[in-house]
């Protein structure tokens, strides 16, 4: 799972370099955007405009990562859940 | 198979999250290749990397060394998959059972861990059915190769 981090704008952005968020790549994406999430910063864009495809094990893990923001949580699951 | 028409894919993977991917892509070129739209023909990837994915995690409980074999038969106006496993067969009634996933955004955890790919699939497909006979699985789709949009009623699963 190929992650780059930038900042724009003082937001955190995580562009996803592969086309797939598969049951394969689920479980790095879970923990690359845990290793964020441990940083602090608790509201970052999850740029998925490479992803092509993503099945419900990699939607669960997403998830999985959003219900660990102590707070604004709506709007992490709003980013994540975004359309592509 | 059943047709005696020769599949426009057949492809036999290791039992390996990793191999899936691929698979997935050259069933959607398949699909394509039928006349799908492309939006059809993700929605039939997308139901058999549920398929294919669930006989891993399920029927081989992870184990890397089975085989999951696809075909992907035209039959008239309808593509049929076979999903083929020697695993653990699904429990009876799994397929009959399958409900909307309970799923509430103010609630922790949101998402059910398993349970979503049997819905997600009986949802995209015309009609899905299951048996199991001599250690030998077979989840079978069809599809109306020029439907593009929600199915006019939801697939009726079937156990045989």
């Amino acid at each position: 799972m190929n992650i780059v981090e930038s900042n724009q704008e003082g937001v955190v952005v995580l562009r996803v370099g592969n086309s797939r968020i598969d049951a394969a790549s689920a479980a790095e994406l879970r923990s690359a955007l845990g290793a964020v999430v441990d940083r602090g910063v608790t509201r970052f864009v999850l740029d998925r405009s490479s992803v092509d495809f993503v099945d419900s094990t990699g939607l669960i893990r997403i998830d999985k990562v959003v219900q660990t923001f102590p707070t604004n949580r709506e709007d992490a699951a709003a980013l994540a859940g975004g359309a592509a | 198979v059943t047709s005696g028409a020769a599949p426009a894919l057949s492809v036999t993977i290791d039992s390996r999250m990793a191999c899936v991917g691929p698979l997935g892509e050259q069933v959607r070129t398949a699909c394509l290749e039928l006349g799908m739209t492309a939006g059809a023909a993700g929605e039939v990837e997308l139901s058999v990397v549920e398929a294919v994915n669930n006989a891993i995690e399920h029927a081989y409980q992870l184990a890397e060394d089975g085989r999951v074999e696809v075909t992907l038969t035209r039959q008239g106006s309808r593509v049929r998959i076979e999903v083929r496993d020697g695993g653990r067969p699904m429990p009876a009634e799994t397929l009959a059972r399958v409900r909307v996933p309970r799923v509430d955004p103010a609630d922790t955890p949101s998402l059910p861990e398993g349970g979503m790919g049997l819905y997600v699939l009986t949802q995209l497909m015309d009609a899905v059915s299951y048996e199991s006979r001599a250690g030998k699985n077979a989840l079978i789709m069809e599809r109306r190769i020029d439907r593009s949009g929600p199915p006019s009623s939801t697939a009726q699963p079937s156990r045989t």
